[in-house]
């Protein structure tokens, strides 16, 4: 396949997974700050619930570098 | 280690004559526990604050007023105030001072309401200066209504055209455009003065009712200026006369305090006990460890007649009731921090403190993986261990743990990667043989480090990726084991299942060690893991899938059926979500390739772009320029990279065995900040 394609869809993946990211952060983000300034112990649970969506993009990332090495980007393999 | 202290439920019971000299023992020692006494009855009863609290109380509340009264809270005092000297001149101190200080406090005030006022009066004039009439003009009429103030809009057409011709010569309107507004006087018969109100309310009037004086406002404008003045500096002088006070009598106001705070403290400290008509039982935990030394401690004070006394509680007792005390060596001490954060651990479960230490610094020292920004770290970690932390014990254990981690990024930095602040020592090759951004490097620059890379952050990309999977394992394992160990003698069921998912986990990572060969790395921790099994594979459309690895996967879904029977179709599910905890674990790699690509980049376009063209001015401004890149990357890397590392531990780790929420170790005792109990 035309590797330039290849360069668009490793883009989109990592592109798209950190807009869904986003969005799943701004009600977790939110609600954890409002919850931690009301008892700051929920801060650890805050950060938990603020960072789970935060693997999605990680996801993204990994099939970006799939892409990325299956179009030969990094080459040798 | 492993666990939090061991606690003694024990019971302190003696005559209420010695109450006073157990008490202040119980709180020197600082290990006291106490559960709150809570069940009266006829002979029992919840005792009485010691003598010394109601003298004691007023003295803070005096105390406080004057602190108050004073803005010392944010006073930094410059010696400490031995007790002994508190106790001497306290009340001497507060006889003289509390009325001066009230008295200052209140001159002050009238003065500066004085001053208010007058400022007032000012702004009135200044808008009749405008208007131009003598003040005498305002006032002292029969038949007129006067109206002065100032409008939103102009009114004078307004009124001129509402009312008749006949009352033309009835009535004299001066407007006077300001910045905002309008300046309006308006003299009128008194027949008219209804309607030309209405017109002025729709126009946003405001009444300003001139003073009762005479002449020209301008020079008694001038007058109150030269008063505000003269208040202005006698406001100086009582504020310079409070300064000496605050300075002069701080140290020991705010060691007063504090000393009688612990002391209304421990005179309170009856109303969480029992007490009966002639004797007391204190009820409470003590660690295991410290009991001897406790009840020596009581012996040594109050004699035979206080006996401190074991209760041994059974085993499912004390898990379920007593306090939690952190107990870890002391580098790792700094880490309780993350675990107090989230929660403490339950009494009976393992107290992950120490993983946390081990881990925490290398996840995080991986992501930065640069030795400038480790040596920076280093140094910020310092800085808040010893400037902030001086006041505050969180920051003082942050400072530490940034230290920490900041010493294995540069230790990453040094000899994994070979880089420091995003540029790599040496040019570095992509796979192909061909040089990355043309070379640019600390060699291309002029400065041969001799140390040779072993990785590299924009070519190695899947080595890094293959690292961040085996330390998902590792580190998942080592979750699943501490769960087992957790549940072992809580829930056996649960406890099997913990098995299970370590099954199903080494399933899943020697898969993915199937599909990642390719480099010598990854090709070594295949042959660690799958070596004797590589024969065993069977293709299912191009993908290799390792007959073991399957097999430990099924027999994990087999373990699932017998334990659970026909709900096993749910945990089966779960194995995409351990198989995405595993990818999770991959952002070691994103944050470590992102943040080097992001400051290689930086130096780049500086470099080549900036200082290329051999102009000076250019090339000041180049360096501005780097500075706040690199500042920006230095602040972005290390502050992802510290969430991720935390956020790896509290959710991949922590939720594979952590249940939290103990009840936090609280003995009687106290902490001197501005007092002390040894003689200066």
């Amino acid at each position: 396949m035309d590797p330039g394609l290849i360069a668009i869809g490793a883009g989109l993946a990592i592109g798209l997974a950190g807009i869904g990211t986003g969005i799943a952060q701004q009600g977790a983000g939110a609600a954890a700050v409002g919850a931690t300034a009301e008892d700051p112990k929920m801060f650890g649970k805050g950060i938990i619930f603020m960072a789970l969506p935060e693997t999605i993009v990680i996801f993204g990332f990994v099939i970006a570098i799939l892409l990325y090495a299956g179009m030969g980007g990094f080459a040798g393999d | 280690m492993i666990r939090p202290e061991r606690m003694a439920r024990i019971a302190i019971v003696g005559p209420r004559s010695k109450l006073d000299t157990v008490i202040q023992t119980l709180y020197e020692l600082n290990l006291f526990h106490v559960v709150d006494f809570s069940e009266e009855d006829p002979d029992v009863k919840i005792g009485a604050p010691l003598e010394k609290a109601s003298v004691d109380s007023q003295r803070l509340l005096k105390l406080r007023a004057i602190i108050r009264a004073l803005h010392l809270e944010d006073f930094k005092p410059d010696r400490k105030v031995p007790v002994s000297e508190i106790e001497q001149r306290t009340d001497q101190l507060l006889a003289t001072l509390e009325p001066e200080v009230m008295d200052k406090i209140e001159q002050r005030q009238e003065i500066s309401s004085r001053i208010r006022d007058l400022q007032t009066k000012k702004e009135i004039l200044s808008l009749l200066e405008t208007i131009g009439l003598p003040l005498e003009s305002y006032s002292g009429y029969e038949n007129i209504s006067v109206f002065s103030g100032t409008t939103q809009q102009p009114v004078k057409d307004k009124i001129l055209s509402a009312i008749d011709s006949r009352d033309l010569d009835r009535i004299e309107i001066i407007e006077i455009p300001r910045d905002a507004d309008f300046a309006v006087a308006i003299f009128c018969k008194k027949e008219l003065a209804d309607r030309i109100r209405e017109i002025l309310n729709s126009a946003g009037y405001q009444e300003i009712r001139p003073p009762e004086n005479k002449g020209s406002p301008g020079e008694l404008k001038a007058r109150y200026a030269e008063e505000i003045e003269k208040l202005r500096e006698t406001l100086e002088r009582a504020d310079e006369g409070i300064e000496v006070l605050r300075k002069r009598y701080g140290a020991f106001l705010l060691a007063a305090e504090e000393h009688y705070s612990i002391e209304v403290q421990k005179a309170e400290t009856p109303l969480r006990i029992a007490t009966t008509k002639h004797s007391f039982t204190m009820d409470g935990w003590v660690p295991r460890s410290s009991y001897d030394e406790l009840k020596r401690s009581i012996k040594a004070v109050a004699g035979d007649s206080v006996s401190v006394e074991d209760l041994t509680v059974s085993k499912t007792e004390e898990n379920e009731t007593a306090p939690v005390k952190l107990r870890n060596i002391l580098p790792a001490r700094p880490f309780e921090l993350f675990i107090e954060l989230m929660s403490k651990p339950l009494y009976r479960e393992i107290d992950p403190t120490i993983f946390v230490f081990i881990v925490f610094p290398l996840f995080f020292g991986l992501m930065i993986g640069d030795f400038g920004y480790g040596a920076c770290l280093m140094l910020a970690g310092f800085v808040m261990y010893s400037k902030l932390g001086k006041d505050s014990d969180g920051w003082r254990r942050l400072g530490l743990i940034v230290l920490i981690g900041g010493f294995f990024a540069a230790l990453f930095g040094l000899f994994l990667f070979c880089d420091a602040f995003g540029l790599p020592f040496h040019p570095v090759h992509d796979e192909r043989g061909e040089l990355v951004l043309g070379g640019l490097s600390w060699e291309a620059v002029g400065i041969n480090i001799p140390m040779e890379a072993h990785m590299e952050k924009l070519v190695d990309v899947k080595d890094l990726l293959a690292i961040s999977v085996f330390a998902a394992w590792v580190h998942m394992s080592l979750g699943l084991g501490l769960g087992f160990v957790n549940e072992f003698h809580h829930d056996r069921k649960h406890a099997t299942m913990k098995i299970i998912w370590l099954v199903i986990l080494l399933g899943l990572f020697m898969q993915i060690l199937f599909m990642a060969k390719g480099s010598e790395l990854r090709n070594g921790l295949f042959l660690a893991f799958c070596g004797p099994f590589q024969g065993y594979v069977i293709s299912f459309s191009g993908l290799n899938i390792s007959v073991v690895a399957l097999a430990l996967i099924l027999a994990g879904i087999v373990g699932f059926f017998v334990l659970h029977g026909k709900s096993a179709m749910m945990e089966i599910l779960e194995i995409l979500s351990l198989l995405s905890n595993v990818i999770s674990y991959t952002r070691i790699a994103a944050i470590g390739v992102a943040k080097g690509a992001m400051a290689l980049a930086f130096n780049y376009i500086v470099i080549y772009y900036l200082f290329a063209g051999g102009d000076i001015l250019i090339m000041i401004a180049g360096v501005i320029v780097l500075i706040l890149l690199q500042l920006l990357v230095f602040a972005l890397g290390s502050l992802s990279s510290g969430i991720q590392a935390l956020r790896l531990n509290y959710v991949e780790f922590f939720l594979k065995f952590y249940n939290g929420g103990g009840v936090d170790f609280e003995p009687l005792g106290y902490k001197r900040r501005f007092s002390t109990e040894s003689e200066v």
